[in-house]
């Protein structure tokens, strides 16, 4: 039986803000809390809200994420219900393209949607932390009929200016869109997560392929055309954690907040409901040495750890040298630290080799990223 | 490398006491994040030997459970296998449990494979071995079997009741017995044979008719005065754990980073199952040191020269010392644990101190609430 819902999680951006992180990777493929990469997020949510058919958009730097997700097997979609697909800019018999913007990137897909043929489609951004179950937004929109819905959260009244925000009325129907406003009555902000009808979405990224004037963006030109052509667009509210860590401040405070903010993520409190699944690394046990002081801090298997740690998210094989101190820092996977060394607010990049007696001093409103 | 057959013994595996008698030893966790069987699996993972027979000698369900599907261990893809091989004949009577009889009776994973050598190891030795090497040595002195041994020179206090070899001057098996602690040097065994596949079919025909009790060491210390056994010394760190206090006491001398890294290290890895559990998470009272952690850990008290496997809760103010607390298990507020071996899912909630000694530790069993 086919499944009913296909995901597509645009995963081909470069997250440019995250400075030296990206330069090797996409943003999807950067480590977060531990032991985790950004994808598994949505991946995980994907696989725990049983929809079993994904694609995955990539473009940018898109060799360590296909390697990552190949077969998709870490979420448990190389079983025989799923459906898992890598979907790289491709040559075809009309030409080379690159991905034009997200419209354009599922729009080259039609071929492939075409060939699961879901009644629905969910795209999504690959770019962020929350843990949502899309089983629930689908029936949301079965129970109103929408064409599209558009799934927001309450934003503060200064990020208003980040997000694209949504007005709805009593029945949760959109009655206005604008990206980026300066001001806006409204809190809706929208997620750039989208459940719309297939046989809609089709033919609006039909349209919107012949239009020259278009910037084949999902925000910009598919949610106004859905608009615009009374479509019947909802909106659909979620109440959990959500953070977009595209920046090296914001993925910084995101790794602090699952060490202060029990309610955060959820990553602790019922552990096997709702599991972030992520790649799994042969890896040494955890060890903490016999001068370490280790209190406040996450820390993953295959860390060793001979200095003092506080405060801090600890990635696999991260290795802290006797007689350091880390604080309030971010440690990525492989990373070295040598002895005698001391970090404060600093994330240090993966696999980078720190020397000993070292001293880097961040602040919180100015987090020092290492990268070698 | 030659191509070869793995096989785990699980027969030879030593009963602890009260912690395997729902699991044999090769499924009791170790270092927190593994079980014992993964050392094996891993040394063969790690030498290139990918068909693997697991010789399961009770409490098949610890075992499939831990195995998974076995692609852990990278060893069950289509250029291998890993096969989970019980005798459910002789289950039930120990006498007739016998690696011997268990590869009888399941005796097509020999027939099957066209390899010339058949590698047997156990689950209860902790020992990092390139297989590599001694079936270079026994291929080039065509030899037939090769027992693999540790010469030791503490005979007297370690190692007891361990088989023992006797060796001649050409460096062949003349005997097996067992060390009483009568000397501190003497080769002890590994448990490790590399054994010609047709001569292993031979061992299996000719045992039942000498005597359907005999397992593959007697069959070997049967064979020693009639044929040319070779030996090969093993000289990397290999101990055994035959009672709780050597699990706990073996355990915590890998606290020592060196001699963990005689072991387990980046270039040696051990395999083993994921469970997605989340890093773990150190509150803001935690005090730990000297110590193995593992992923789902939520510390929130002192622990100190301990292993805190999967998902344990040590809560606000508890001290954790010299102790194992396997997965699950929950320790509250101000209880004080030393050389205490906590099992699975048990709660320390009533009691609040809790001390065995390193020669006799204490044991809470598995879901316990005490």
């Amino acid at each position: 039986m086919a499944n009913e819902m296909l995901a597509i999680v645009l995963a081909g951006g470069k997250g440019t803000r995250l400075e030296a992180l990206t330069m090797k990777t996409s943003k999807p493929a950067v480590h977060f809390g531990g032991k985790y990469r950004i994808i598994d997020f949505v991946l995980s949510s994907l696989a725990n809200s049983g929809v079993t058919d994904v694609g995955v958009v990539t473009q940018y730097e898109s060799v360590e994420l296909s390697n990552y997700c190949s077969k998709g097997k870490h979420w448990g979609f190389d079983g025989n219900n799923s459906e898992f697909s890598i979907l790289g800019p491709r040559q075809k018999a009309d030409g080379s393209h690159w991905y034009a913007g997200t419209g354009d990137a599922v729009y080259q897909n039609l071929d492939y949607m075409d060939s699961i043929d879901p009644e629905y489609v969910l795209i999504l951004s690959a770019d962020h932390i929350y843990k949502m179950n899309y089983a629930k937004m689908l029936a949301f929109t079965k129970s109103v009929d929408a064409e599209c819905t558009i799934a927001c959260l309450t934003c503060d009244e200064k990020d208003v200016s980040r997000f694209g925000i949504l007005t709805l009325d009593d029945t949760k129907r959109v009655t206005s869109f604008v990206e980026k406003p300066k001001f806006s009555e409204s809190r809706n902000a929208s997620m750039g997560v989208y459940i719309f009808k297939y046989s809609s979405l089709r033919d609006a990224l039909v349209l919107d392929a012949n239009n020259p004037s278009s910037s084949h963006d999902f925000g910009k030109d598919i949610i106004p055309y859905f608009l615009n052509n009374d479509k019947g667009v909802y909106g659909y509210p979620f109440d959990g954690y959500w953070k977009d860590v595209g920046t090296l401040s914001s993925l910084w405070e995101a790794n602090m907040e699952l060490i202060d903010d029990e309610k955060a993520l959820d990553l602790y409190n019922n552990m096997s409901s709702f599991k972030i699944y992520t790649e799994d690394t042969k890896s040494l046990p955890q060890y903490i040495g016999p001068n370490a002081r280790v209190t406040n801090s996450i820390i993953n298997q295959g860390s060793i750890i001979f200095g003092e740690v506080n405060h801090s998210v600890l990635f696999t094989g991260a290795h802290i040298g006797e007689d350091s101190k880390i604080e309030d820092s971010v440690i990525m996977p492989g990373a070295i630290i040598g002895k005698n060394v001391h970090l404060k607010n600093v994330i240090v990049a993966n696999n980078v080799v720190i020397e000993d007696g070292r001293e880097v001093i961040g602040q919180v409103n100015d987090i020092k990223l290492i990268t070698k | 490398m030659a191509r070869i057959l793995g096989l785990v013994n699980m027969h030879t595996s030593p009963e602890l006491g009260a912690i395997t008698k729902n699991r044999s030893l090769a499924t009791l966790p170790f270092l927190g994040r593994y079980a014992f069987v993964d050392i094996a699996l891993s040394n063969f993972s790690n030498s290139n030997v990918n068909t693997v027979g697991i010789l399961v000698n009770k409490a098949p369900r610890s075992i499939i459970k831990h195995m998974d599907n076995a692609m852990s261990y990278t060893n069950n893809t289509k250029l291998g296998k890993t096969v989970i091989c019980y005798n459910e004949k002789h289950a039930s009577n120990y006498l007739y449990n016998t690696d011997i009889n268990n590869i009888i009776e399941n005796e097509w994973l020999v027939d099957e494979v066209t390899y010339k050598y058949v590698i047997v190891a156990p689950a209860h030795i902790l020992y990092r071995m390139d297989f590599n090497e001694v079936i270079e040595q026994h291929i080039k002195m065509n030899s037939v079997i090769t027992c693999v041994y540790k010469k030791i020179n503490n005979g007297k206090s370690e190692w007891i009741d361990q088989d023992i070899f006797d060796i001649n001057t050409n460096g062949n098996l003349i005997g097996i017995r067992k060390n009483f602690g009568v000397s501190d040097d003497v080769n002890v065994s590994l448990e490790t044979y590399v054994i010609n596949l047709d001569k292993l079919k031979e061992i299996l025909g000719f045992s039942n008719e000498t005597s359907k009790f005999f397992n593959l060491k007697d069959a070997i210390n049967y064979l020693s005065p009639m044929l040319k056994i070779d030996t090969y010394e093993y000289k990397g760190y290999a101990e055994i754990v035959k009672s709780i206090k050597d699990y706990l006491e073996k355990s915590l001398s890998l606290l020592d980073f060196e001699n963990l890294n005689k072991i387990v290290s980046n270039d040696w890895p051990i395999y083993t199952k994921t469970h997605d559990t989340p890093p773990a998470k150190y509150l803001k009272n935690a005090w730990v040191r000297n110590s193995f952690v593992s992923n789902g850990a939520i510390i929130n008290g002192k622990v100190e020269n301990s292993v805190i496997c999967r998902d344990v809760k040590i809560k606000e103010n508890a001290v954790i010392r010299n102790s194992i607390i396997l997965s699950g298990a929950e320790v509250s507020k101000d209880a004080v644990l030393e050389y205490v071996i906590v099992d699975k899912g048990a709660k320390i909630v009533n009691v609040k101190e809790l001390k065995g000694t390193k020669d006799n530790p204490l044991y809470v069993g598995q879901g316990d609430v005490i």
